[in-house]
Parts: structure tokens; C-alpha cells; sequence
């Protein structure tokens, strides 16, 4: 373990010692978290929604700096070792290859770990201080503990299973279709009807869904919340937030509702009773007291689209990526907390992108490692992306092409806390398992097992005659 | 410690590397079949040619390159074993150190590399750092040291574990008269404490003042291979050295050897000294004025940990060690001086070559192949002073027929030594510590037609 540790070591030794790229580090850094947060208290604004434009922000922007800086370093530390022959005298010391990629892997992790700590205190720091400075009001303080400095846990409703009913419908139209084909003398082909099945498949199931969330004048809809654990302590509240969108968009552009919330499935008769006047396509919420929620966790939620809506029917659209639909959040845990489990999956991907250059920096020169890890990266952060734009595309083999790239690609994306923090929501513990081992476990370790299968194969000298 | 059997420390069979293009295609042999031995306890030197493919071995026998046919056992096991490579030490070709790291930081690295303790790195840092001279520059960054000062620092880094088996790519490379020298006598010294050493190099100099035994590379091919004696004996010429001679007394010599051999030619001239030796001098008269340096200066003796129990090696020091040992600069200016006497003088056989010796003394009885003058009157010697050992000799080279004969200049020594006593100065070098370039005075001097 020693020599590792020499080796690590010696990368953190490397990386201080090169002045120009720490100064200009620390002025950037300090530029988007402390600079940030001053531009922000000279502007005018709401206080919650200027911090959470800063968390946002800065911790993204921060992110993104420390992981170019960890691709470059990453796969300069052992390129360069190779280029300027300084494995020579390493190589030839009872230190195994591995032992050399393990401690500058190991000096890349410490020296994340250091550059996260110092930027994400900073960025805490100055994020307390806009709580402390921004809100004149009691109300904006009030916003502001309640929407930004928390930990909330978001709990959705399962999406009805439509599964079978889009099955049909889909069988129906293409019965239809292959009528309508033969009546002209033709017929529909295997490869047109697989196409049409995959097309319908996604339009009839968003309707499906968007249907039995859609509450009609005078009928109602319950939902259904499981494991809602909030806090033990009685002060703290079950928040039901919601955004309700509409048919015909009434005069005045907003709506009444009647709810209904208990712990028991007859919510209806059983529960308590709220009406509500809001504005339409806008997130609302409202408090429900923790006796509402039993003790196995189950909360009941009901609405009612009074007549008075008529002929307005309501629509509660699904969580998607613009849309909340509905959820009930309680307090999980503290916001120090949840903000350090924000910085770890934060570090997670970062740790990620050192084992890859790592591993990448092993075999490949410089500038062709950092570009396979720049596209790697880009892909990564765009995994979502990708799957969206080949999700129509017509070919089968592209679809299960780009399925494959997202497969073997970081999802960088979906492992993001930063949407989380600013919104004042828990960094779920899925999130940190997924990052920390299909990530970082297992696509890490296969990219490390790859980076020093070759590293160990490989002449670290050349053959000069 | 060492697994192998039969006493070699580094042993190739059929060793040879192909270099091949990006595409596979075979575009050059390194080195082809090459088969080495080398001996515990040995200093061997690889001698060649730019492009013979010395450091092409050299790279095989520590795993950064892979052999194309054949195989390398060093100390018993492949090449590139990681407990192996803790009984090695390795300076490449040029120190490629980490320019960030000053030399402190450096040989600490290395250290840590081979997982010494805290105390003992430390210990071993300050001992190495002032053996090769760089004690006063050990916070300045490796990166701004001149070619000569890293390949000191690059020595130091490869004995930092003290190493069984030390392998030198170009040791000497880039260094200053001072260093190489120091580098040749720190070879030797650890040759003779039981180190085994792989000298790589072309400078030819180099390898013969030190090396056991030497093998020649030439296109990758192993040319020759045998000890330093056996390769260069001139085993049909007898060389007799002695004080300068007065012109009848050499002609006296001349007449006994016409009278003996009338057909044979004879030289008669006077040695010149070392360029090496008058540099140290002129150095050391330097340090005695206390001329400022930014640069490295002469280090001191062997590291403390790498030198052996007094038992079983006694203590020399060399000239060198001397030159910096004590803190009086005028003492170093005469123990270059010393040095530069001791130079002129024969050299002493090893404890090793006893053999050697008894074939030496044997043929002393041999009145026809030598001419010794002052024998005679062994007092002539025993009153000289450092000055008169300052002093030229004559040396006398004549053909003879006697193909056993070996390397006279030995015969000067046992003379000197066991006959005719010079008085000697406290820390004196011992003649032991000189270079074989100085059992061989005839490469150094200006020849004269006799």
C-alpha cells in the first residue's frame, strides 16, 4: 500500500505545483460561486428563487470545471509519465502496474475530494449568507426555509397500468389498417406493422394515462401515496403540490377544486376537506398535517372538479420532464445533509471520469485519450438526449445501437443532484446506489479492468536503435 | 535472497526483440539471440555502438520492453517481478525525474516507492544526497538542474534501496570530470562490496576502468565476451616502468635488451599524466579558494548504508572521498595531489587475484622479459617524497616472445608495494581505489622512439 500511496501522492505533489493552472482554477471557481453570489445580491428578485438560481448554478458550474479538470489531469498524469519516460524509474520499483494506476487513481480521488470540499463549502457558505442577506420579508424567509434550505422527499403516484388497454387499441387500429390495405389490393408487410406498433405504442399509452388523469365537471379522482415517512416531529407538515392543466382555459384563468386527504381509501367520506381557488398551469401547494398519513405510510388524496368548473375538465398532467403532475413531499432530513449527499453523487461522477481517464491515459497518447473521453462525456451528459432522438427513428438496429451506447455510457444525467438540491429535494438514496454501483461499481470497474489489462500488456518503453 | 543456482544474478537465452511498425511489420532487430550471464558479484559492462541494442536489453532485462524470442531471468525470476525489482536499482539512460519534485522530494518518492520507513528514508536521502554532491541544492526542482546534476541525482534514486543488482544505462553521460570519475570509483567500491553491476555504455574508457568483464554488442549481436584482462592483454609486449632514468642508465638498458633480443624494437618514454587527475586538481584547488558554485560539487564517500561490515571489506576511500571528506580545503588539495601520485604508481592486486599474483611473482624470476633498474637500491624509493611522486617515470615497451607474460604493470606494483615502501599521509588513498586506466600507463603517454 505504500508504494501506491507514493504514487498518489506524488500526483497531488504534480498538480500544486503547477501555479498558472491552480490560480487560474481558484479565480474561476471563485468567479462562479462567490462572484455569482454577489452579482445575485446586486439584482433584483424574489430571495428563494435567486438562491436557487445560485445552488443550481454554481454547483453545476463548479461540477463542470472539476470534471474537465479531471479528464485533462487524469489522463496527462500517466500519459505524460509515459511520454517524458518518469515510468521508467517508477515501473522498474517493486510497484505492480496496477499498483501504479490504483495511487494515481488514488491522487485523483484525494484531489477531488479536497476541490470539492473547498468549492461546495464555499458555495455553502455563500448560499447562507443570500439566506441570511436577500429575503426583506417574513414571508420570503418563510419561502425560503421551506422551498430552498430543505430535504424533501417527493412522493409520486404509480402511473396506472395501461398496458392492456394500449395493447388492444394498437391490435384494433392495425386490424383496421390491414382492411383498409387489402381493400386496395395490398397488404401491410411485417416490417410496416412492427413500425406501427412501436409508433402507436408511445401515443396511445401518454393518452391512456393523460385519460385517467383527466377529471371530467362533478366526478372526482383519489390517488393513491405509499411510504410517505415524514419526519416524527408533529411541527412538520405533508406538502401536496400539484399543477392542474385544463380544456377550455376559463375566462379569469383560474379554477376551483375540492380536496379531500386521510389516511383511509375512502378518503372521500373519511377525510378532511380543502377547497382551492388557483390559477391554472401553475404549481400550487398546500399542507396536510402528518395524521393524515397512517402509520404504514399511506396517504389518500382526492379532487374533485366541482360543477362550478363546468365545462372545463381538468387535467393533472404526468410527472414528465416539465410537469410535476402531483406529489407529496414531506422533510426527510436536514438541508446539510441532503447537500452533502448532493456534493457525493457530485463526487461519484467525477470519481467515474478519473477512473476513465485513468484507464484511458494508460493506453492512448494525450490528445486522443482526451478525446475519447470528451466524447464519452458529452454522450454521457446527453444520454437522455440520444435515447429521445433515435425513439422515432424508423430503424431497429439504430434504436438498439444508441440503447447500447446509453448502456455502456455514464448516464450523467439521470446521476445529477443538482435539479434535487434546488429545488429543496432529497438526493434520493436510488440515485447515490445507481451512481455508486452501476456507475461507478460496474461500468467503473469494467473500464479500470480494460485500462489495465493493456497497461499491463503494453511495452512502457520504446524500441529505439 | 538470490534463487538461482548456479551464481548468476542475470541470465538471457536466445534473447531478441523485433521492433515492428504500427502495422506488424518487422522493421528491425534490436537484439537477436543474445545469451548472457552475468555473475553475482560481477561488474559487467555492455559495451556497443549507438543502436547496438544495449539499452534495448537493458529495457528487457526490467520488463519495460517484452522479448520477441527467447527469455531473461533476473535474480532467478522474469523480468519486471515486483520483488525483484526491489533488489534492483535502475539509472536510465537519462534521469527522466519528476521535474515538480527538488531532489529531497525526489529520492523521498523513490523511497516511499520501495516502502522504506520514514526514519530510514530520511537517513538515506541525507547520506545520498551528500555522496553525490547535491546536499547543498536539495530544495532546488530536479527540473532545474543541468544535465550533470540529474544524472547525479538519477544515480542517487537508483542506490536508494541498496540495490543487489545495479543497472547503469550511460552512467556517466552528461557529467563533469568530477562526476564520471566519482561514478567509475563508486562502481568499483560497490563492485567490491559484493554489489553486482550491468554497466551499459559506449564510452569505452568507462567501461574498461571498471568493469570484471565486458561483452560487445554490434547490431544487436553479441560480438565478444570475456574479462577486461583477458580482452585487452597485450600478451606479447613486456612494459617496465620505474623513476626517470638518467640517459645512461637507459642506454645501459637498451644494450642488455639488444643484447637479448637484438631483433626487437624498443620504446622509451615518459608518461604523462591523467587529464582526468590534473582536472581534479585544478577543482580542488578551487574548492581550497573557496570559489563560489551554484552547481553540484564533489560528493562525498559511499553511503553509510550502502558499504558492507569492515569484516568483510575494509574501508578505502577514494580519491574523491578524500578531496571532500574533510572540512580543511587544504588537506583535499593535498590528497589530490596525493592522488595524482598515486596515478603514476602501479596498482595493487585485489584480494581476488591472488593467482594472479603468485603468476606475477613467478615470472619475476624471469630475468630475460624485464629490465628493473632500481631494484637495487630499494632505498631510493623508501626516501622519496609526494613530490618526487609527482615525479615522471620512464616507461620501457619492448616486444618479447613470451605470450604468458601478464600485464606487467602489476610487477611495478608488488615492487612498489613489497619491496620499496613509500611513506604515505594520513587519509592517503589507497591504491586500490584507482583505475584500471592507471595499470595501463602506455594508453596515456607520449610515446618516444627508442
Amino acid at each position: 500500500m505504500r508504494p501506491i500511496w507514493a504514487v498518489a501522492r506524488n500526483l497531488i505533489t504534480e498538480v500544486l505545483r503547477m501555479r498558472a493552472l491552480l490560480i487560474f482554477s481558484v479565480c474561476v471557481l471563485a468567479l462562479c460561486t462567490v462572484g455569482f453570489a454577489f452579482w445575485l445580491h446586486t439584482t433584483d428578485g424574489r430571495a428563494d428563487q435567486e438562491t436557487q438560481t445560485f445552488l443550481s448554478y454554481s454547483l453545476s458550474f463548479s461540477w463542470h470545471y472539476l470534471a474537465f479538470f479531471t479528464i485533462f489531469t487524469s489522463i496527462a498524469t500517466i500519459s505524460r509519465d509515459i511520454k517524458r519516460k518518469e515510468i521508467y524509474t517508477v515501473a522498474t520499483k517493486p510497484i505492480s502496474r496496477a499498483g501504479v494506476l490504483l495511487g494515481k487513481f488514488l491522487g485523483m480521488a484525494l484531489l477531488n475530494l479536497v476541490l470539492l470540499a473547498l468549492v461546495g463549502g464555499t458555495i455553502y457558505a455563500a448560499a447562507r449568507i443570500l439566506q441570511r442577506t436577500e429575503p426583506t420579508t417574513q414571508d420570503e424567509r418563510l419561502r425560503m426555509a421551506e422551498l430552498v434550505f430543505t430535504a424533501r422527499h417527493a412522493v409520486t403516484p404509480p402511473l396506472p397500468d395501461v398496458a392492456e388497454q394500449v395493447h388492444q387499441q394498437i391490435e384494433k387500429d392495425i386490424k383496421a389498417e390491414r382492411t383498409r390495405a387489402r381493400e386496395q389490393g395490398a397488404d401491410l408487410d411485417a416490417q410496416t406493422i412492427r413500425n406501427m406498433r412501436f409508433a402507436l405504442k408511445h401515443d396511445y399509452t401518454k393518452q391512456f394515462i393523460l385519460r385517467q388523469r383527466t377529471v371530467p365537471p362533478g366526478q372526482h379522482i383519489i390517488w393513491h401515496f405509499a411510504n410517505v415517512k415524514p419526519a416524527q416531529d408533529a411541527s412538520d407538515l405533508v406538502f401536496i403540490r400539484y399543477k392542474q392543466d385544463v380544456s377550455i382555459t376559463p375566462r379569469d384563468l383560474t379554477i376551483a377544486g375540492q380536496w379531500a386527504f386521510g389516511p383511509d381509501p375512502d378518503v372521500i367520506h373519511t377525510g378532511t376537506h380543502l377547497t382551492t381557488h388557483n390559477s391554472i398551469r401553475t404549481v400550487h401547494e398546500f399542507a396536510v398535517p402528518t395524521s393524515a398519513v397512517s402509520d404504514q405510510g399511506d396517504l389518500y388524496v382526492a379532487y374533485r372538479n366541482p360543477p362550478a368548473n363546468a365545462p372545463t375538465t381538468i387535467v393533472f398532467p404526468p410527472k414528465g420532464k416539465r410537469e410535476i403532475g402531483i406529489q407529496a413531499l414531506y422533510v426527510a432530513t436536514s438541508f446539510e445533509a441532503n447537500y452533502l449527499r448532493t456534493l457525493l453523487a457530485m463526487y461519484l461522477r467525477l470519481l467515474f471520469l478519473a477512473v476513465l481517464g485513468t484507464a484511458l491515459g494508460a493506453w492512448l497518447s494525450f490528445p486522443v485519450a482526451v478525446l475519447v473521453l470528451l466524447i464519452i462525456f458529452v454522450f454521457g451528459l446527453s444520454s437522455n438526449f440520444i435515447l429521445d432522438a433515435v425513439k422515432w427513428s424508423a430503424g431497429d438496429l439504430l434504436r438498439t445501437f444508441a440503447r447500447a451506447i446509453v448502456l455502456v455510457l455514464p448516464e450523467f444525467a439521470a446521476y445529477d443532484p443538482v435539479p434535487q438540491i434546488e429545488k429543496g429535494r432529497i438526493v434520493s438514496d436510488q440515485l447515490l446506489f445507481n451512481a455508486s454501483v452501476f456507475m461507478l461499481g460496474i461500468k467503473g470497474s469494467l473500464a479500470a479492468l480494460f485500462g489495465y489489462a493493456v497497461f499491463r500488456i503494453r511495452e512502457l518503453a520504446r524500441v529505439i536503435v | 535472497m538470490a534463487a538461482n543456482t548456479n551464481n548468476c544474478v542475470i541470465e538471457t537465452v536466445g534473447l531478441t526483440k523485433v521492433f515492428r511498425d504500427f502495422w506488424g511489420h518487422k522493421r528491425v532487430i534490436a537484439v537477436d539471440q543474445l545469451d548472457l550471464e552475468i555473475r553475482n558479484h560481477e561488474v559487467f559492462g555492455l559495451l556497443g555502438p549507438n543502436g547496438s541494442g544495449k539499452s534495448t536489453t537493458i529495457k528487457m532485462l526490467l520488463g519495460l520492453l517484452f522479448p520477441s524470442r527467447g527469455a531473461a531471468r533476473v535474480l532467478g525470476r522474469h523480468p519486471g517481478d515486483v520483488k525483484t525489482n526491489a533488489r534492483i536499482g535502475y539509472l536510465p539512460e537519462e534521469s527522466h525525474l519528476y521535474p515538480f519534485l527538488n531532489a529531497r522530494e525526489t529520492l523521498d518518492f523513490y523511497g516511499r516507492l520501495f516502502g522504506l520507513p520514514a526514519p530510514v528514508r530520511k537517513q538515506r536521502i541525507e547520506s545520498l544526497l551528500d555522496m553525490v554532491g547535491l546536499a547543498g541544492v536539495g530544495r532546488r526542482a530536479v527540473g532545474e538542474f543541468s544535465k550533470g546534476m540529474a544524472r547525479r541525482i538519477g544515480l542517487a534514486q537508483a542506490l536508494i534501496n541498496d540495490p543487489d543488482l545495479l543497472i547503469l544505462d550511460e552512467p556517466t553521460t552528461g557529467l563533469d570530470p568530477i562526476g564520471t570519475r566519482q561514478i567509475k570509483d563508486l562502481i568499483r567500491q560497490l563492485g567490491r562490496r559484493g554489489k553486482t553491476v550491468l554497466l551499459c555504455s559506449h564510452l569505452l574508457a568507462d567501461v574498461e576502468d571498471v568493469c570484471d568483464r565486458i561483452a560487445i554488442l554490434y547490431g544487436g549481436k553479441l560480438q565478444d565476451l570475456g574479462s577486461v584482462q583477458q580482452l585487452l592483454a597485450l600478451a606479447d609486449v613486456t612494459q617496465i616502468r620505474t623513476r626517470q632514468l638518467s640517459p645512461d642508465a637507459i642506454q645501459s638498458i637498451r644494450t642488455i635488451i639488444q643484447r637479448e633480443y637484438p631483433d626487437e624494437t624498443i620504446d622509451v618514454e615518459t608518461p604523462r599524466d591523467r587529464l582526468e587527475d590534473y582536472f581534479l586538481r585544478i577543482v580542488a584547488r578551487a574548492q581550497a579558494a573557496e570559489v563560489a558554485t551554484s552547481g553540484a560539487l564533489m560528493g562525498a564517500g559511499l553511503s553509510d548504508f550502502l558499504t558492507r561490515p569492515a569484516d568483510q571489506q575494509p574501508q578505502t576511500e577514494t580519491v574523491i572521498d578524500t578531496l571532500v571528506a574533510g572540512s580543511d580545503a587544504d588537506a583535499a588539495l593535498a590528497a589530490a595531489q596525493q592522488h595524482a601520485a598515486d596515478a603514476a604508481q602501479p596498482v595493487p592486486v585485489a584480494p581476488d587475484e591472488q593467482p594472479l599474483r603468485q603468476e606475477v611473482l613467478e615470472s619475476l624470476v624471469k630475468p630475460a622479459t624485464t629490465v628493473v633498474p632500481d631494484l637495487a637500491d630499494p632505498n631510493a624509493q623508501t626516501d622519496q617524497t609526494d613530490e618526487d611522486l609527482t615525479q615522471p617515470v620512464e616507461t620501457v615497451d619492448t616486444q618479447t616472445d613470451d605470450s604468458q607474460e601478464p600485464d606487467h604493470s602489476v610487477i611495478d606494483q608488488l615492487l612498489t608495494r613489497s619491496e620499496s615502501p613509500k611513506k604515505e599521509p594520513p587519509n592517503t588513498p589507497q591504491p586500490s581505489e584507482q583505475s584500471q586506466d592507471q595499470q595501463r600507463p602506455d594508453q596515456n603517454q607520449h610515446r618516444q622512439k627508442g
